[in-house]
């Protein structure tokens, strides 16, 4: 079964991706204005339009260009950025690691402090603890985190100063770049005040970034564990004579883990997403800044680069997930 | 005979609920002695189970809790004890299998491995030997293939496979009393008899005491010594299997066998009325309102007469002082 | 009636509501409540602090942010309105045509459906907002179009379980035509999850036209939309940082106060929803 759903799977995302690439070019063709005219400027001269128009192919059927913008995709070809003229999927890949970095910092906040929350609300049902977090919770999913970003900066960076406002390395400090998530490289070069500095960049923008996912996980381990908690199995456990502990952590979590699952890998799109506004706030060099300043500066060959990667990233993310509840599930890795 | 390895005495246990406090379990007295089986018979929501969870201290928090009596085990009362020692205590010396063999194992871990964790708590073992011990033990219970099936998860299982490795895992360290709380009541009937054949013949091997709770006065009869019958959380006649089948005293009892499907009768007679509601008890003996012997003094609370030596029954109708 | 006394006695829900009352009464009496215009500059009063005279203080137009936040109130809650409108009509109406006709119908929805999903919310309404034109009326669309596929996807799975109920299919072999069946009775029944997930949108909603305001392709200046305000309070947010603060906190005052709300519905309304 697990080789049959494997199978189902990918052709579900390759259809996915296909819609999503035809979708992506189909309303960047409804963009009002001519793409020849727009690179020109307004004082062009027509044959030179026509020129440019017959270059980028946008004389041919509609249907055509698409075939060999789908072509060129394939072969990892996503155009040139007007405004640096350099390839965007260079562009793309710099930027992609430093969203990485962010959203990985902030995934590791928001499992841990949810997960921590979401436990011991289930646990401590109805004390103090459990309505004070389940009410930050329900702050936290309705935090506007542009707003929240602003507050922490204004908080750390301006009125005590511990913290900068933004960017990911001080000036004047540097990491050879292995794996383009500077936390790492500055790890792996053992260079102990660009690892803190860049820890220290690091924080607001990932604790920023961080609110969303760790108030809903909090919300759905909680409501999960209070479900499994009641189940036979927990008593037989207890009845066991296994330790307090034990029962939680083996015996409940465990099980309570899989909607967290689910949950955690749906919040890595709105992650993605948070993405383009967190690196706004805090100038963080990454993907969801590029595609905004790209908008704004109506370069869409990169606008283009951007939404696919994002649309494959997330598409990716959702099978990744149904892989680990496999991983996590007995009940459908194994069949008789 | 000698003390009682189980000796609970005067045992209430209640529940907070929406609409009040409710008491489960009222009044209970019961002595299991070592090397006995003692069937705790009675409807479901008597208060049978509850009374089993009060032993192990596993009543649902914080709903449930026991407001008076003394649970003496081994002469320690149970409900004095620390949390840690009576984790020592479960599992261990005192250990329960549950009715639903399909939703008592954890689905994420092998049966191995929820044997072996038992063992490691208790016994002290190294990995290996209490790999081995939980191989030994789904063979003590009849598992064919144990070394293989070690590694299955449970819903690889049928209800009856299920059963049997709750057992393994219940009796792995060989405790004194084992409490089964409707082993057998989800399982087939030729299942059934399997099961109870095999906690009897275990029971002889591991040389423990059974409190077997059930409704069915047919698995009673196939494995008991002793019998509690309990009607609306209270204790209503306590006597040897023999005398009981024998000699039924109380209404209910009557009732319960009456309702017994027989095969030379094609009608069942089910006890008329219904379960009195926890909430409001009449006063005096809970099961007047059904009971066809009735009488003017069943509105007080009637005492416990003997009506043979060592029969026991809780009813106005034997009061040979006020007849 | 009984739901409703529910959702009172749901301390949480009521608070909400409170909260969006609150908030409703701010729109509808905002020209008698704001002290100042929200729109004339009073450059002689820039950037200044809170006060007896302006409670939030003023922004770098010397405009009062009080009568601002007040102001936007009603921006929001159209914003929230719309959206949700624009989402739930042809949301509910896909997810009715995919639920109950099946096939392949129903495949070519969800799948499209499936594609509008593999965007992040907030990209893909950047991304239509561009493509659209910056402005207050194309940040509704955007945002409205975006969570269709959500509406539909809640509307199919409530047809699929009704559609198995013997009453619907009753009505079936007794020759009712598949427009009243729809309307009257399978619409009707789904009604539940629609109310407590439009609750929910009208927060998510509000959240998300305030991000495209404050990336600058929501409302224009000198609107008063608490995104744009924000968005103009960030550059301000080392002298000033009340400019940006207020509307940040309206904005989450106003979305918390729709998700207790649905939250509390969630609960009364449909139990089966509460794990999701």
């Amino acid at each position: 079964m697990p080789i049959d759903y494997l199978i189902r799977r990918l052709v579900h995302l390759l259809i996915i991706l296909f819609g999503v690439s035809v979708l992506v070019f189909l309303m960047l063709r409804m963009i009002p204005g001519d793409p020849a005219q727009l690179l020109l400027g307004e004082f062009a001269n027509p044959e030179e339009l026509a020129g440019l128009r017959s270059q980028l192919g946008l004389d041919k059927s509609l249907f055509t260009q698409y075939w060999i913008y789908l072509k060129n995709v394939l072969q990892g070809d996503l155009g040139i950025s007007i405004r640096t003229e350099i390839p965007v999927a260079q562009e793309i890949f710099v930027r992609l690691l430093a969203t990485l970095e962010l959203s990985l910092a902030a995934m590791v906040i928001a499992t841990f402090l949810g997960v921590a929350a979401g436990v011991i609300s289930a646990v401590k049902q109805y004390s103090i603890f459990d309505y004070a977090s389940m009410f930050l919770a329900l702050v936290g999913v309705s935090m506007p985190i542009f707003w929240l970003g602003l507050m922490l900066i204004y908080l750390f960076s301006v009125k005590f100063s511990v913290l900068p406002m933004m960017g990911r390395l001080s000036m004047g400090l540097d990491v050879p770049s292995w794996s383009g998530l500077v936390v790492v490289d500055s790890l792996l070069a053992g260079n102990v005040p660009a690892f803190l500095d860049s820890l220290k960049h690091l924080l607001l923008p990932a604790l920023t970034l961080a609110t969303i996912p760790t108030a809903i996980v909090a919300r759905i381990t909680r409501s999960s564990m209070l479900e499994i908690q009641n189940q036979d199995y927990v008593r037989t456990a207890r009845a066991k004579g296994l330790s307090n502990l034990v029962v939680i952590l083996r015996h409940t979590l465990r099980n309570a883990f899989l909607p967290v699952v689910t949950v955690l890998g749906l919040n890595l799109g709105l992650l993605l997403g948070g993405a383009v506004l967190t690196e706004t706030i805090f100038s963080w060099p990454g993907l969801g800044r590029y595609v905004v300043n790209s908008l704004m500066a109506r370069d869409y060959a990169a606008v283009q680069g951007c939404i696919l990667i994002f649309a494959t990233l997330m598409v990716m993310i959702n099978l990744l997930v149904d892989f680990l509840y496999v991983v996590l599930d007995p009940r459908i890795r194994v069949h008789d | 005979m000698n003390t009682p390895l189980l000796n609970i005495q005067g045992l209430v246990t209640q529940f907070s609920t929406r609409r009040g406090p409710v008491t489960a379990v009222d009044g209970l007295d019961l002595q299991l002695h070592s090397g006995q089986t003692l069937g705790l018979v009675g409807e479901s929501g008597c208060g049978k189970s509850v009374a089993a969870l009060s032993i192990m201290r596993l009543l649902p928090k914080p709903a449930g809790r026991v407001a008076k009596g003394r649970i003496l085990f081994e002469g320690r009362d149970l409900l004095e004890v620390s949390e840690a020692d009576m984790r020592r205590v479960r599992g261990n010396e005192i250990s329960m299998i549950f009715q639903e063999p399909m939703t008592s194992l954890n689905p994420v871990y092998t049966v191995g491995f929820q044997i072996y964790e038992a063992l490691q708590k208790h016994r002290k073992l190294s990995r290996r030997q209490a790999g081995q011990e939980a191989v030994n033990m789904l063979q003590l219970v009849g598992i064919p293939e144990p070394a293989a099936r070690i590694n299955d998860y449970p819903h690889q299982m049928s209800g009856g496979m299920r059963q049997r490795v709750m057992i393994a895992m219940a009796l792995s360290c060989r405790p004194k009393v084992m409490i089964a709380d409707e082993p057998t009541t989800a399982l087939d009937v030729t299942i059934q008899a399997q099961i109870l054949d095999l906690i009897s013949r275990l029971k002889q091997e591991i040389g423990m005491s059974v409190l077997l709770i059930t409704h069915d006065l047919g698995v009673v009869a196939e494995t008991c010594q002793q019998v509690l019958v309990m009607y609306a959380g209270r204790a209503v006649e306590k006597a040897s299997a023999v005398d009981l089948f024998e000699k039924p005293a109380h209404p209910y009892t009557l009732g319960l066998f009456a309702s017994i499907p027989k095969v030379e009768d094609e009608i069942l007679h089910p006890i008329s009325g219904v379960v009195p509601s926890l909430y409001d008890l009449p006063e005096g003996c809970a099961f007047q309102d059904r009971c066809a012997y009735r009488q003017a003094q069943c509105l007080k609370r009637p005492p416990w007469i003997e009506i043979s030596p060592e029969h026991w029954v809780c009813c106005w109708r034997y009061d040979t002082h006020h007849a | 009636m009984e739901t409703i006394q529910d959702l009172f006695r749901n301390k949480s829900a009521a608070f909400g509501l409170m909260l969006v009352a609150l908030i409703v009464f701010t729109a509808l009496f905002g020209p008698m409540l704001a002290p100042y215009d929200p729109l004339i500059p009073a450059p002689l009063d820039r950037l200044q602090g809170m006060s007896r005279v302006h409670f939030f203080g003023t922004d770098s137009l010397g405009r009062d942010i009080f009568s601002r936040v007040i102001f936007g109130s009603r921006i929001s809650l159209m914003i929230g309105g719309i959206s949700v409108a624009i989402s739930l009509v042809p949301g509910t109406l896909l997810g009715l045509t995919a639920g109950y006709f099946g096939g392949w119908l129903d495949s070519l929805i969800m799948r499209f459906m499936d594609i509008l999903l593999a965007f992040p919310a907030i990209l893909l309404a950047i991304f239509i907002t561009a493509i659209l034109g910056p402005n207050l009326t194309n940040t509704m669309i955007a945002v409205g179009i975006v969570y269709i596929p959500h509406y539909a996807r809640i509307v199919r799975s409530s047809v699929l379980s009704l559609k198995q109920q013997l009453f619907v299919q009753a009505i079936g072999h007794l020759g009712g035509s598949t427009f009243r069946i729809l309307g009257k009775h399978i619409l009707p029944n789904s009604l539940p999850p629609i109310i407590v997930y439009a609750t929910l949108g009208m927060g998510t909603a509000v959240l998300q036209a305030a991000a495209l305001g404050f990336l600058g392709l929501g409302a224009q200046p000198p609107q008063p939309e608490w995104g744009a305000m924000l968005s103009e309070g960030r550059k301000y947010i080392q002298l000033a940082p009340h400019v940006a603060a207020f509307p940040g906190l309206a904005i989450l005052l106003l979305v918390l106060g729709f998700n207790l709300f649905g939250d509390g519905l969630r609960d009364t309304l449909d139990p089966s929803l509460r794990s999701q």
